[in-house]
């Protein structure tokens, strides 16, 4: 629109229109920008860094069928004298209508308890994903695993459905309770931090935050911070432990805490959290302990430490680790 | 030249406007209301109001300015409804601080984050962006509380939201992501 070429768009400006400040001339050139080119990403960056602020409240763009339906509704009726027959077919089509519409909601009704889902987190499975939810809670998704989310999230309430390991962050919201599906079992959740690991034969539940009820048909159990739940599918059987293995879910919160571990078992975290191979090469090596905390690690910093805390020497190649040495005794 | 042989029916013409145009006026509705079921309310009112006025505006020529502009007005008069109400929400808000701030912290990282960027932001640049940011003022009225000109709020706001993008450019791509897969 050659009209609105004369409206430079910088920043400044499109900071304007984000709060609320635009003309309606400005904002239709910013419309017009927006069609072109890169312009949107560029856009919704800065959208993002508007919204991001606590307390602000996420813009979310609206359905046009549904829109287009409730105006076209609204519209005062053009008004025309109408025939027996233009009558016959108004009531032929009002009755389809009201056909149509107990159908849906017998169909919602029936279906209220299966959520249509939907994928989430995108990006190559074999990779570590972080993301927020658009409430605000974060969720990181380990290797090999997916998460979807209701259609209607957010709505009622924030339904997620898990398959393999996820650690969730969820912003509290009494009225919306936050359910994670996997399998039989459902996790429901105020507002806390809490892992979901789908292990074989069993999922592994283990909280760091607040409290969750897990529940499946028969069966509840309520987990508190520093306390692990198990769920056996096979006997549909909920247990309680009194503790959490913190390094089990290092590759959400990037915290390793070894306290006397053996190698093995230390390696069996690293592996699971870094998505490597680390083999021994002689079974003295099994012999080797070591107590440690690292936060916020890339794994050649703590291979470099364990190395020298345990006089061991180590090689990678394919991200398969070799390490070698004499052991400890 | 089509259209002389085969006119098109004003309600194709509305039609095609309104799918032009909905989603972008609910999004300027947004960013003047702040609320995405006001926003709604607002543009369908919009549009209710042009298919009255239809006879009189040339709906391919004019509709587009008209539905702007209106959007605009129907905006600030809720804004200045509103006013009252936000007033309301403030002290409501003050008096549940404790609780707010618990909620905060159940995302403690990005909150984190979020602070960290604001902290880098000069003084002044920082004073303007709460003001509008959490106070929800106007430009025009942070400009008079601090006796400077518009202009400076502007030029201000545009420099500290470059910076908040700068600063938190790795969480911001992650929620892009999402977003787009969340469309």
């Amino acid at each position: 629109m050659s009209l609105h070429q004369k409206i430079a768009i910088d920043t400044t400006l499109l900071t304007r229109y984000l709060a609320g400040e635009a003309t309606p001339d400005e904002a239709m050139a910013i419309d017009d920008w927006l069609k072109e080119g890169t312009h949107i990403q560029e856009f919704e960056r800065l959208q993002q860094s508007w919204q991001l602020i606590y307390g602000a409240i996420a813009y979310q763009a609206p359905k046009e069928d549904q829109e287009w339906a409730a105006l076209e509704a609204a519209l005062p009726a053009t008004k025309k004298h109408g025939s027996l027959r233009r009558m016959v077919v108004r009531y032929a089509v009002a009755a389809l209508i009201t056909g149509v519409l107990l159908g849906a909601g017998l169909y919602t009704y029936l279906h209220y308890s299966r959520p249509v889902w939907q994928q989430a987190l995108a990006g190559a499975a074999r990779d570590v994903r972080k993301g927020v939810l658009p409430d605000g809670s974060g969720i990181v998704i380990n290797r090999n695993s997916t998460l979807q989310y209701a259609a209607d999230y957010n709505k009622d309430d924030r339904k997620v459905l898990l398959e393999g390991e996820g650690y969730f962050n969820v912003v509290a919201d009494k009225e919306r309770p936050f359910i994670v599906h996997n399998g039989a079992l459902k996790i429901q959740v105020l507002g806390t931090s809490f892992n979901v690991k789908e292990d074989t034969g069993r999922t592994i539940v283990t909280v760091t935050a607040g409290k969750v009820k897990l529940y499946t048909e028969d069966h509840e159990l309520i987990v508190a911070a520093g306390q692990t739940g198990t769920y056996l599918p096979a006997t549909d059987e909920l247990l309680l432990s009194n503790s959490v293995d913190a390094n089990s879910i290092s590759y959400a919160t990037g915290d390793f805490s070894f306290q006397d571990m053996s190698l093995p078992d230390i390696c069996h975290h690293l592996e699971n959290t870094f998505g490597v191979q680390i083999i021994l090469n002689n079974a003295q090596l099994s012999q080797c302990r070591m107590s440690a905390h690292f936060k916020d690690r890339p794994l050649s910093y703590i291979m470099d430490i364990m190395s020298a805390t345990l006089d061991i020497e180590y090689t990678t190649k394919d991200s398969i680790i070799h390490i070698s040495g004499n052991g400890c005794n | 030249m089509n259209k002389l042989i085969n006119p098109q029916s004003a309600k194709d013409i509305y039609r095609q406007c309104f799918h032009d145009n909905f989603e972008r006026l609910h999004r300027y509705a947004f960013t003047l209301l702040q609320d995405n079921e006001e926003a709604r309310d607002v543009v369908q009112q919009a549009f209710i109001k042009l298919w009255q006025k239809r006879d009189e505006i040339n709906l391919e020529l004019a509709g587009r300015s008209y539905l702007y502009t209106t959007v605009q007005r129907l905006c600030i008069n809720i804004y200045r409804h509103n006013k009252v109400r936000r007033h309301y929400k403030d002290s409501v808000l003050a008096t549940h601080q404790e609780e707010y701030t618990d909620h905060q912290l159940e995302n403690r990282e990005i909150s984190n984050r979020i602070s960290a960027a604001m902290d880098a932001l000069p003084p002044k640049c920082r004073e303007i962006f709460c003001k509008s940011r959490f106070e929800e003022k106007k430009y025009a009225e942070i400009a008079a509380e601090l006796n400077i000109s518009v202009k400076t709020v502007e030029v201000q706001m545009g420099k500290a939201l470059k910076i908040m993008r700068e600063q938190l450019a790795d969480i911001i791509t992650i929620s892009i992501i999402l977003i787009a897969y969340f469309k």
